[in-house]
């Protein structure tokens, strides 16, 4: 075979040059968005205008580039629209793989740690299963007025903290849960003044009992507030240890002492409280370290208070909304007047309650895996982002309409068998004959009629509570006060008609009533939300 | 008799004084050595939380800080008198049909703006000035964040892509649009802010600061005076083009870009680069070059004056940078160029001192690389050091490994105190070197090192370079000069003032024929604003 050696061209030569210039630049920047974006890489490269005028021939740089901006162009790969249908697919299963479904199990094991004490040793940090109805009364209504109080607080804490953290304003973690660790300080010692105030005019109980409940509902709430800057600055391990470690001087009270489970209590609770301050305290003056100086901005505390308020409203109103409707089933129930039974406005109604911690089991499990749901769906919706192209929009919103229902239909099956689980579990515990506690607890039909409204009425609850998380993680907290709120009325009333009607334990009817329609108004604003997911996407800031 | 004091509105961009490097270096010079002029610092950041840099003169009248990202109310953060009450009001103002009808309008004339990158003139700035008065009664986010202002932008896009389409065009995605837009409404959040009338604006960069210049321009017939360190569109092509961006996020970003400094450009009634290298760039950009006018950056060569290295480090030939830790300074390629000269000088020490947090996760990278060629002893991120003239007379030569420059005051200080450099031939540094240091093509390690070998190599000639490059730097680029040369401009745009007043009442009166000034003015008369 014959070879031809070819002596390259000046020209050739030079067009050689150009094409590996032009990969060189590919290389770096991909496709060029001008040529004058060519020209600025061409400078960072080390090429100058005398290398122009004297090696190529070109007048300036800018002439260069646009030459080898066209190569460029020619050279770059091109990216025809391809169908990303097996993408999409595998956009779905590949989320199922890798969620963690019971990542959210943290969130609940400080409740879960509490019952284990409680059963193991007779108490917990704050409940004994040893308390008389008065003692129930007095504890409980201190720990729900807990919830009631510290839970818009809770919600703010949540919202503050995912914002200042995704935008590492380290500054204004510290400055934000201080000032609304101070507010809700504020609130809850207030709130417990008029609470004592009010109890004095209208005698709901008495003297002693309200000092006592007010003691046990201002600890716990700091409680609740401690754990939840703990929670959001991401310290789990704290928040779940402390809690449990509290348990430890209640239970050295009780046994060498006589102080009496409220002291115990109260020294547990104030001990863990101590704890938990500093700790927190500790967190935040870490986090602020991070910057050396503040520039002031010339506002007043006040002003900023304000601002404060103006920008958390919201989310206030929402937490404190859905501890409410929480909780207003059973204070309905509790003060049904009845002489005999009731010698206070509110008292403690142990069948009625039993039902309602049974049924409260399944949706604890629920909770956590709502948790890890939502986790999946953040996750989900900025990779769909990338993998849907702009002429795909509408099915987009559709991939998460579809997404959505699978979830909803997710959880109520598993909400289902959660509750069936819950169920035998404790029809089987019923067959222990020996212990006295387990054969009171379902002495009452009571208890059974509760667990079974209840169980279906927190499975519509967790519904809610689904939506709600996707209305946070798109900024819309409007949305779940939209659907709350008549929740709570409708709670209420059909809670009050049936409860006096027929028996104070059909205050759960009120609670079914209310979870349908939370259900119903979050499902149909989350359905409208998902319509047009790739806006509210957008406008989540 | 007593003559007013000058009045400037002061414009920076994540530089002054907030954060360190050449421009906010540039900026405290020019501020406190001028004590009769008034300044109004108006600093964009990246973040609402930020700490000062620089103690500030009192000649330093007012900071408005316009953080772009980080705040959920960014109007918190610079009308500081504003009552959260009077946010709800104005967010209750911004209702659907008022976006509709006032916003809508002069949005889909933005984004043509945007995507044609030939439309520059007097109407552009006029849109400007109208989107401004808008974002002066009505909510900037609420008007953003709406429905219909989402729906537009997806439309004009698609047109847009439409039209532009051709074969080998990267198909935006969704999240292209969301983050377009999401750069849109950052970036003009200066539109927002209430510009204070001066006697002159100063935009320290030819970017989203100088918004304020332009609208002061129509406003108060305000004379505008840019400053080029490096030029801002320059390095926004290589920030990017480099980045991880799709094609048409890119695209967007730089035109949106490109629209605002070429507006600065055509505003300006003086462009002051730092060096003549920029020119090129500026006149690329639409600057006429009858208005550019070199001003060269100037330092104090009392304060940055020669000293003999400490006596712990006489015999260890030390190369120092003074930088910041990005992949602008080019710091991964001073590393592997120590690792070429301690082949040659194994005792050789690099010490660059710079901020690390500029950018953590190169600064990360760097620090595994000197792990990775063992040169933990030869090779020091010695971190930000307040007090630099004590810095160069540590070392026997300096050093400078950008990829882009304006005119570096880290060039000039060595070169001060007679420390000669080995720099890469950028910007403005040749300018600067002028033959007094080894210049080397960007990116050659080879060339750096053996730069920095034969400096350190041979005594005789590091020691009459730098003698000489101290020379150059008391002749040329005095701190004096610089300040003089801006003083002087400052007293000369002053008195065109009245003049570009004027005209500027002109353009209002055809403003107010203009169905969009109308509604502002109305609006003004029936508030007595």
């Amino acid at each position: 075979m014959k070879h031809t050696t070819h002596k390259l061209t000046n020209y050739e030569t030079m067009y050689l040059e150009k094409i590996n210039i032009s990969k060189k630049i590919i290389g770096l920047i991909g496709r060029p968005v001008n040529s004058t974006a060519v020209s600025a890489m061409l400078e960072t490269l080390g090429y100058h205008e005398k290398d122009m005028i004297y090696k190529y021939g070109y007048k300036n740089i800018f002439e260069f580039s646009e030459a080898i901006y066209y190569i460029c162009l020619e050279l770059s790969d091109s990216k025809k629209e391809k169908d990303n249908t097996q993408t999409k697919k595998r956009l779905d299963r590949k989320y199922k793989k890798t969620s963690k479904y019971f990542y959210g199990i943290i969130y609940i094991i400080p409740v879960l740690g509490q019952i284990v004490a409680l059963f193991s040793l007779r108490y917990s940090l704050w409940i004994s299963l040893d308390f008389n109805e008065m003692q129930a009364t007095v504890v409980v209504f201190g720990t729900i007025l807990s919830f009631i109080v510290t839970g818009g607080f809770i919600q703010v804490f949540s919202k503050e903290g995912i914002f200042q953290v995704s935008h590492e304003n380290f500054y204004e973690i510290n400055d934000s849960a201080t000032l609304i660790y101070t507010i809700a300080s504020i609130f809850t010692l207030l709130i417990g003044l008029i609470v004592y105030f009010t109890n004095m005019i209208f005698n709901f109980f008495d003297p002693k009992m309200i000092i006592i409940s007010l003691l046990y509902y201002v600890s716990l709430s700091f409680l609740w507030l401690h754990i939840a800057i703990l929670f959001n600055m991401k310290h789990y391990l704290t928040g779940i240890i402390l809690p449990l470690l509290g348990i430890i001087p209640v239970h050295l009270i009780m046994i060498h002492t006589h102080w009496g489970i409220y002291t115990a209590h109260l020294i547990g609770l104030l001990s863990t409280n101590i704890l938990a301050l500093c700790y927190c305290y500790f967190i935040l003056k870490s986090v602020r370290k991070h910057k050396y100086s503040n520039f002031q901005i010339d506002t007043s505390p006040f002003l900023e208070l304000k601002y404060c308020i103006y920008k958390n409203f919201k989310y206030f109103l929402s937490g404190l909304a859905f501890y409410i409707f929480f909780c207003t089933d059973r204070l309905i129930s509790w003060s049904v007047h009845n002489s005999a039974t009731n010698p206070y406005f509110f008292w403690f109604k142990t069948e009625y309650e039993l039902g309602l911690v049974w049924a409260f089991l399944p949706l604890l499990v629920i909770i956590s895996f709502l948790e890890s749901l939502i986790q999946g769906f953040s996750a989900l919706i900025s990779k769909a982002q990338k993998i849907f192209i702009f002429k795909e929009i509408e099915e987009h919103n559709r991939f998460f309409m579809i997404y959505y229902v699978k979830h909803l239909c997710l959880i109520v099956i598993l909400g289902l068998a959660f509750i069936i689980f819950f169920y035998l579990l404790f029809e089987k515990l019923k067959q222990v004959e020996y212990i006295i506690e387990i054969q009171d607890f379902f002495k009452s039909p009571i208890t059974y009629f509760t667990f079974y409204i209840a169980s279906i009425s927190y499975l519509l609850l967790a519904i809610g509570l689904y939506n709600g998380l996707i209305f946070f993680t798109l900024a819309r907290p409007q949305f779940v006060i939209n659907a709350l709120i008549p929740a709570i009325v409708i709670n209420i009333l059909t809670g009050l008609f049936f409860s006096r009607w027929i028996s104070y334990e059909y205050g759960i009817i009120g609670l079914a009533f209310g979870a349908i329609t939370y259900a119903f108004l979050s499902t149909k604003n989350a359905w409208s939300l998902l319509k047009k997911i790739d806006y509210y996407y957008y406008a989540g800031f | 008799m007593e003559t007013k004091r000058i009045s400037v509105l002061f414009e920076t961009e994540g530089t002054y004084p907030f954060k360190g490097g050449g421009v906010s270096v540039w900026s405290d010079i020019l501020c406190r050595e001028l004590k009769d002029i008034d300044f109004y610092i108006l600093a964009i950041t990246g973040n609402p939380i930020v700490s000062l840099q620089y103690e500030l003169p009192t000649n330093i009248k007012k900071i408005i800080l316009i953080p772009l990202w980080g705040s959920e109310e960014p109007i918190n953060h610079f009308n500081s008198d504003n009552q959260p009450k009077d946010l709800l009001i104005r967010k209750r103002r911004t209702s659907l049909s008022v976006i509709k009808e006032k916003f809508i309008p002069l949005f889909k004339e933005l984004l043509n703006k945007i995507n044609k990158d030939d439309s520059y003139d007097l109407k552009t700035a006029i849109l400007i000035y109208n989107l401004y008065c808008y974002f002066q009664i009505y909510d900037y986010k609420t008007t953003f964040r709406s429905e219909i202002v989402w729906k537009i932008f997806k439309e004009e896009m698609t047109i847009f892509f439409n039209n532009k389409h051709d074969k080998n065009y990267e198909l935006p995605s969704l999240h292209d649009f969301t983050y377009s837009l999401r750069m849109l409404y950052h970036y003009l959040i200066p539109l927002s802010v209430g510009i204070p009338e001066t006697d002159i604006t100063h935009t320290s960069i030819a970017g989203f600061c100088g918004l304020a210049s332009i609208i002061s321009k129509i406003k108060y017939g305000t004379p505008m005076i840019v400053t080029d360190h490096g030029v801002f569109m320059r390095e926004r092509y290589i920030a990017v083009s480099t980045s991880d961006f799709n094609y048409f996020s890119k695209k967007f970003l730089i035109n949106l870009s490109t629209f605002i400094s070429k507006l600065c450009y055509l505003f300006a009634d003086q462009i002051s680069p730092v060096c003549n290298f920029n020119k090129k760039w500026e006149i690329l950009l639409g600057a006429q070059p009858e208005k550019i006018y070199t001003i060269y950056n100037g330092i104090n060569p009392d304060l940055f004056r020669p000293k003999n290295k400490p006596s712990k480090t006489t015999k260890i030939p030390t190369v120092i940078a003074v930088s910041h830790i990005m992949p602008l300074k080019d710091i991964k390629s001073m590393i592997y160029s120590c690792y070429l000269v301690r082949k040659k000088i194994p005792n050789v020490k690099y010490i660059v001192y710079g901020s690390m947090d500029v950018d953590i996760p190169y600064t990360r990278e760097c620090q595994k690389l000197i792990k990775r060629l063992k040169l933990e002893k030869n090779f020091s991120l010695a971190g930000f050091h307040a007090d630099k003239s004590q810095l160069y007379n540590t070392g026997d030569i300096g050093i400078l490994t950008s990829i882009s420059e304006g005119f570096p005051y880290t060039i000039l200080e060595s070169m001060s105190c007679a420390r000669p450099v080995v720099a890469t031939d950028v910007g403005g540094v040749k300018e600067a070197i002028n033959g007094y240091g080894i210049l080397v093509k960007p990116l050659d390690i080879k060339a750096i090192s053996e730069g920095v070998i034969t400096l350190l190599n041979d005594n005789k000639l590091r020691l009459e370079m730098g003698k000489l490059a101290r020379e150059r730097i008391l002749i040329n680029f005095r701190i004096s000069s610089t300040i003089n040369a801006y003083l002087e401009t400052y007293t000369r745009l002053k008195e065109t003032k009245k003049i570009i007043s004027k005209n500027t009442q002109n353009i209002q009166k055809k403003l107010v024929e203009d169905v969009g000034i109308c509604w502002y003015m109305d609006f003004r008369i029936k508030n007595n604003n």
